[in-house]
């Protein structure tokens, strides 16, 4: 019972960690602690905000093969 | 990093298991290769892949990694020193591997093999296996490392600086040049898909809101909750699948989407223009993570269904086409096997996503080795799945799929009596009736593999339902190939317009501003123009168009393949001397002789069907004599310019592989007699401070 229990919490944890992350909450949380190492002072930008710039800036140079 | 040979049990232990592998792949190898029976069993293949890929990546990558390259697991990688939160950021080595394998995963390896099944099911399957594990991984891996060790600089400025400008224009020039054959021949594999089938165009065309909707999701609704998104639009897109059949069965809307090749290739134009243009998080971006997701999840499905229902191949190991005589592609077995199969046996363009984002998100040299060959035997191995689909079908049926009208005739019973003469027996009844199950008024003369290919992976995946909903298979496959060929193609045309103003700001810095929008329209309107041309034309050509593009794409992508390994093995001549230099100097070799020898019979060889010099001649001396009639009368002046252009284009591939082949030459050279010689650019070591 104890290891279904542990399964479960390993699952929900990888699983939740594997949402998070495709979710775009690894590349926020990246770019906050970025942020705070480098630019003490200042306001970083909102998760809406940074999505919306990556978006824009992540099409430059070759991003799909043939 | 040296080899380490313990004594201990768990060595031996190892030592045995690697020995059956090698013992079971050779096995597996040796029964395709000999096998003369009527059918082969696709677990064979399966099977020699997985231990050809296992024994290479065990031992060939590592022998690169460790004493040809040098991995330094204690080195910072550009990731860890130049850390900037978006560009730069040390990332799980898994995650890189998945979108360094989605970023090279194209519809490539899906087409050529399928194509290249022409010649029978040996030829190809070697070629992907060999070719790969020598040629494909190590110049994805060595392109990567070498990437990572100059800051993530692209292949492009790499050329530049150990070739010198003429190495850097080389590779620029033959990048563009690559993209408009490439974007037209994807496009025309996607037109045939189509034309005269409600069913598959209206669900094509359902994706473009679909991917509208996504992008506005994610950008206004939810930015950045891109699995909740990808989701959202999967589940559109199999409505829209199920939404094409109903489509297809209703007598006035099916009128709306049935349409011939030539319209579909200018609303293809249309689109492209228009996805070029409008903003990034529109429609490229929402349609990339689709693409890249079902890519994905279908890859994987395709791979299971197979393991678990070992579907039986009835194309024969060799056919008599290998002479040259092919209704597909034409030309003989050497060069033009080598040609067909590009992504997935060695491409060039891998080297252009191994220096691109890639190097950029490594967080430790050791990384490397996983991404670069790893991935590329991942590729490889969507190829053979793809060789597996085509040949499970039967020849004649496939031969009936794949074969343009110009070659076996328009009229099915002309085409059927043509192919079972080939001794690949096939019935009007039979292809009537697949056509039916597939939904679809005809198969016949589908070119450019994607529907021969969704016959097979439709056959193969309804195993798994009992045999039932063949038609929503087959247009699940088609919806799937489509799909990241349209990405491809949207991508592809914005990579090229940059590269446009890069090179037009140069005389005009107003046209470099990618911010300046009539700038952008412009550049946009000449690339669409470009691989529009080819398209369209691909579209009016009796022999189907694949039939004169494809080998010019597969020499094309070679050739840069070709600079890539030319960079490669100056880099390693000069850090590690001659010796080191042959991993990617044998490849370079291989390649040179295969391309020149290809693009030469596709200019010079005296038969009208290989050679394009000796078609235009043909079709001059024929309607000069009145011999023509009909359609192609009207045709043949824009058929024998076509000839000469494709010729020309030809001409520059091979110019520009030799020109950087000979600066290589020159420099090897001079680094052997001592003189001095451009210098390596890598950045100086700095110890990583991330744990491992």
């Amino acid at each position: 019972m104890k290891a279904l229990r542990r399964l479960r919490g390993w699952l929900h944890a990888t699983l939740g960690q594997c949402v998070h992350q495709f979710n775009g909450g690894a590349a926020y949380e990246h770019y906050l602690a970025h942020w705070r190492a480098h630019h003490p002072e200042g306001t970083p930008l909102s998760a809406d905000e940074f999505h919306r710039r990556e978006q824009d800036r992540r099409w430059n140079g070759v991003r799909r093969c043939c | 990093m040296a080899l380490q040979r313990t004594q201990t049990g768990a060595g031996h232990l190892s030592s045995l298991l690697w020995v059956a592998i090698a013992i079971l792949g050779a096995s597996a190898v040796g029964g395709i290769a000999l096998s003369r029976g009527e059918t082969i069993n696709s677990l064979w293949f399966i099977v020699a892949a997985l231990c050809v890929y296992a024994i290479a990546y065990r031992f060939y990558s590592l022998f690169i990694a460790s004493k040809v390259l040098l991995l330094d697991p204690t080195r910072a990688t550009p990731a860890e020193r130049l850390s900037d939160g978006r560009d730069f950021v040390p990332t799980n080595r898994w995650i890189v591997f998945g979108h360094h394998f989605a970023a090279i995963a194209g519809p490539g390896p899906l087409i050529g093999p399928t194509l290249a099944a022409q010649f029978g099911y040996l030829p190809g399957t070697l070629w992907i296996l060999i070719g790969g594990v020598l040629g494909g991984c190590v110049q994805d891996f060595v392109i990567l490392f070498f990437s990572i060790r100059r800051n993530g600089r692209s292949l492009g400025q790499m050329a530049r600086e150990e070739l010198g400008p003429v190495g850097g224009a080389a590779a620029t020039l033959g990048v563009m040049t690559i993209m408009i054959i490439l974007i037209a021949v994807l496009g025309l594999v996607v037109v045939n898909a189509m034309k005269h089938s409600p069913w598959a165009t209206s669900t094509v065309a359902a994706t473009i809101p679909i991917a509208v909707l996504v992008g506005v999701y994610l950008r206004h609704l939810r930015p950045g909750r891109v699995l909740e998104a990808s989701v959202l639009g999967v589940v559109l897109l199999l409505l829209a699948v199920v939404g094409g059949g109903y489509v297809d069965h209703h007598p006035a809307w099916r009128t709306w989407f049935d349409y011939d090749a030539s319209p579909l290739a200018l609303m293809i134009i249309a689109y492209g223009f228009a996805a070029a243009v409008l903003p990034v998080w529109l429609l490229l971006a929402p349609r990339d993570y689709l693409s890249t997701f079902m890519k994905l999840g279908t890859i994987i499905a395709l791979a299971l269904a197979i393991v678990i229902l070992r579907p039986v191949m009835h194309m024969p190991a060799l056919t008599p086409f290998i002479d040259g005589t092919g209704p597909i592609f034409s030309g003989p077995l050497f060069p033009f096997v080598f040609i067909t199969i590009a992504c997935g046996a060695i491409s060039g363009f891998h080297s252009l996503i191994s220096s691109g984002t890639t190097p950029k998100l490594i967080a430790n040299e050791a990384d490397a080795r996983m991404i670069g060959y790893g991935g590329m035997l991942m590729e490889s191995f969507v190829a053979v799945m793809a060789m597996i689909a085509a040949c499970v079908l039967e020849p004649g049926v496939y031969f009936a799929i794949n074969s343009p009208a110009g070659v076996v005739g328009a009229e099915p019973a002309a085409a059927v009596a043509t192919i079972s003469s080939w001794g690949f027996p096939v019935t009007v009844e039979q292809m009537s009736a697949l056509a039916k199950e597939m939904g679809e008024s005809t198969l016949f003369a589908r070119t450019g593999g994607a529907p021969s290919l969704a016959v097979g992976m439709a056959n193969i995946f309804s195993s798994l339902s009992g045999g039932s909903l063949l038609a929503l298979w087959y247009h699940f496959a088609i919806m799937f190939e489509a799909l990241f060929i349209l990405t491809t193609l949207d991508a592809g045309t914005r990579v090229a317009r940059f590269m446009l103003q890069d090179m037009l700001g140069n005389f005009s810095p107003r046209l470099g501003r990618t911010s300046w929008y009539p700038g952008v329209l412009l550049t946009s309107a000449i690339v669409v123009g470009a691989w529009g041309y080819f398209l369209y034309q691909g579209t009016r050509d009796p022999l189907g168009g694949i039939n004169s593009m494809w080998p010019l794409f597969g020499i094309a992508n070679q050739m840069l393949a070709a600079i890539a390994l030319c960079v490669a093995t100056s880099i390693l001549f000069k850090s590690r001397g001659p010796r080191a230099a042959l991993i990617t100097g044998l490849p370079l070799l291989w390649l040179l002789a295969v391309t020149s020898t290809a693009a030469t019979l596709k200019i010079f060889s005296p038969l009208p069907r290989v050679g394009f010099l000796a078609h235009a001649a043909d079709l001059e001396s024929k309607l000069a004599a009145g011999q023509l009639a009909g359609p192609l009368l009207a045709q043949a002046p824009r058929l024998i310019f076509n000839d000469y252009l494709n010729a020309g284009l030809t001409l520059l591939f091979l110019a520009i592989a030799w020109v950087v082949v000979f600066e290589t030459g020159r420099i090897c050279l001079r680094v052997h007699r001592g003189a001095h010689a451009p210098p390596l650019s890598e950045v100086p070591y700095q110890a990583t401070a991330l744990g491992r």
